[in-house]
């Protein structure tokens, strides 16, 4: 059946997986794709108010791809269960809350020898259940999401400061886990085409802040280079493409995601990166998947900040002929975005999208630049400018 | 070793890291008879200003700083009983923590390693920190800054309702307010009433060095 007749109240028909692959590689869509749901929106963990009007939307402009995660081990569990750590009595060293996997301090993390013991198998990438939420095929692009990456695989068991004083204090222990890690998500990754037929993988490794990246080019290219190159070098030979989520400012370390062949940019986050220049110099390179922006414009913006947003992104990301856009947000949507501003972005991505091929480029101004003393605050407006 | 020599093994050593032999050339150090005071000003903190200094010229990085900061600690559990006996004034109080419905903390520990490596104490309440606790924390400690961290634009409220609780509690003008994090702006400080926003942990710490002396 065409795409198109299964989503018989769909405003805009989705683009089709072909044409998801065509924008990525830079050879042309009918528009900037829009790949938000199952990711970075997740409707049931907002206000039951949304739940509706959200719904519909998606309903008359669905998402152009369909993703779904693999199936996710949980942090602790015994032996033969499908979790991070089957050490018996490791939990409670850790201290931690089930599902959380942020702010783990060095007192509660765990230690090495807690975790040279962990089975070689855990988590196990031949569980029969891995792709158990994976959507019917309707002729979408299919993006199953495995993550963590590298880092925040380690940093799940050794908190962040851990993770980033052990290549100095642990190196070997690092690129063992790597090599651990490596194995298991190539391993999925294979099984997910022959099991899921999946087109990409998202991964994610946060591996910058606001104003930079956590490391050193050197100790990236020392600890996770070589790592990230053999997950793209398998998914290329297995005919998908590698999605790579960092936040915050990675450009020292773009080069790096470029020659270990990263596909698709997720999310150039605004006020860390220029826009204009991560096209301007990656734009071959890269496609990138456009996240809009979670600190101040979506919480604080009005309607029609949101909208002129939204024109700006495709203006700057957009190439004519070529594509490698995706609409979608620059993390997981929280409660205090207004509803109202959600539908905005949604409606002028695909409303706008859709006529940027006849545009050109370059036509509207952020509102973030337009005005910075809003957005920026007084001081850091100076401070920019510099 | 020269006492000069000494001094500077130690402030290659911290910079670099290498805890092992920064140890025991501050235990010689001791044993020479150069005075504590002296350790921390003309090496410690001379040590992590240049790593301060490398981090904000872009070369050097978290791990940098981190692997650095562990010897500062290390250096300071050793020099810490002579340090009393000379009762060596700090530059100030800091009661600092990530505020609550947030669990963040890599921003906020750099805070208090930047800080430390000022002379400030620091009284670090952790993540998730109710605005009760940090009223708790001022009224215990008497600090005279409190810091706040946060990520998410999610938590930013915790700021506001942290310093209504302190006015509500009498305590907001024993203390001058700091807010940092991802997402705050100079503006939303001014907007919650707090005192003094900085971007980063270096400007924050030099800032408030600056208005101790």
């Amino acid at each position: 059946m065409p795409l198109y007749k299964q989503f018989p109240n769909a405003e805009y028909p989705p683009l089709s997986r072909e044409e998801i692959r065509s924008l990525i590689k830079g050879e042309g869509a009918l528009r900037p794709a829009v790949i938000i749901h199952g990711h970075w929106i997740h409707v049931d963990e907002l206000s039951e108010y949304k739940h509706k009007p959200i719904n519909d939307l998606h309903e008359r402009m669905p998402c152009d791809a369909a993703p779904f995660y693999m199936k996710k081990p949980a942090i602790f569990g015994k032996k033969g269960e499908f979790c991070y750590c089957d050490v018996e009595g490791a939990d409670p060293s850790l201290k931690r809350k089930p599902g959380e996997s942020v702010a783990v301090d060095e007192e509660n993390a765990l230690d090495w020898d807690v975790i040279e013991q962990i089975s070689e198998n855990c988590p196990d990438a031949e569980h029969p259940d891995l792709f158990e939420t994976a959507p019917q095929e309707d002729g979408r692009y299919r993006l199953m999401s495995i993550t963590p990456f590298f880092m925040w695989y380690q940093v799940k068991f050794r908190g962040l400061q851990n993770t980033l004083l052990d290549m100095y204090l642990e190196p070997e222990r690092v690129h063992k886990l790597n090599q651990k890690r490596l194995k298991y998500i190539l391993r999925t990754m294979e099984r997910g085409v022959q099991e899921a037929n999946i087109d990409g993988i998202t991964v994610l490794d946060d591996i910058g802040m606001q104003t930079g990246p956590f490391m050193s080019k050197e100790l990236f290219d020392e600890f996770y280079l070589p790592y990230y190159k053999k997950v793209c070098e398998r998914a290329h030979e297995l005919g998908i493409d590698v999605w790579f989520h960092s936040c915050g400012d990675i450009r020292e370390l773009l080069p790096s995601l470029v020659e270990a062949g990263i596909d698709v940019l997720h999310p150039v986050q605004k006020y860390c990166m220029d826009e204009k220049e991560i096209v301007e110099t990656y734009g071959d390179d890269l496609a990138f998947w456009c996240g809009f922006d979670l600190q101040r414009l979506f919480p604080f913006g009005n309607v029609e900040d949101i909208r002129a947003e939204t024109r700006f992104l495709a203006d700057t990301f957009w190439q004519p002929h070529k594509g490698k856009m995706i609409y979608t947000i620059s993390n997981r949507i929280g409660d205090n975005v207004p509803l109202e501003n959600y539908l905005a972005f949604v409606e002028e991505a695909y409303r706008y999208g859709s006529q940027i091929e006849q545009k050109g480029n370059g036509q509207h101004a952020s509102p973030a630049y337009a005005d910075k003393e809003k957005w920026y605050g007084i001081e850091a407006t100076t401070t920019s400018d510099e | 070793m020269t006492r000069e020599e000494l001094l500077k093994a130690i402030i290659t050593e911290l910079q670099k890291g290498k805890i092992k032999d920064f140890n025991e050339h501050v235990q010689e150090a001791l044993r020479e008879q150069i005075p504590a005071t002296v350790l921390l000003n003309d090496a410690f903190l001379v040590a992590m200003q240049n790593v301060a200094d490398k981090w904000s010229q872009g070369k050097a990085f978290i791990p940098e700083v981190l692997i650095a900061a562990r010897c500062l600690n290390s250096g300071l559990d050793l020099i810490g009983p002579e340090l009393l006996k000379h009762n060596v004034e700090t530059k100030g109080i800091i009661v600092l923590g990530t505020v609550k419905t947030d669990l963040h903390d890599i921003g906020k520990n750099l805070v208090g390693l930047m800080l430390k490596s000022k002379g400030f104490e620091v009284i670090d309440l952790g993540v998730d920190v109710a605005p009760e606790k940090f009223v708790e924390a001022v009224k215990t400690y008497q600090p005279d800054y409190v810091c706040m961290s946060a990520l998410l634009t999610t938590s930013m409220p915790s700021m506001k309702q942290t310093v209504e609780a302190l006015i509500a509690a009498g305590l907001r003008d024993s203390v001058k307010i700091c807010v940092g994090g991802a997402p705050v702006t100079l503006a939303y400080c001014q907007q919650i009433g707090a005192d003094i926003y900085e971007p980063d942990a270096i400007t924050l710490a030099q800032r408030l060095l600056d208005l101790s002396s």
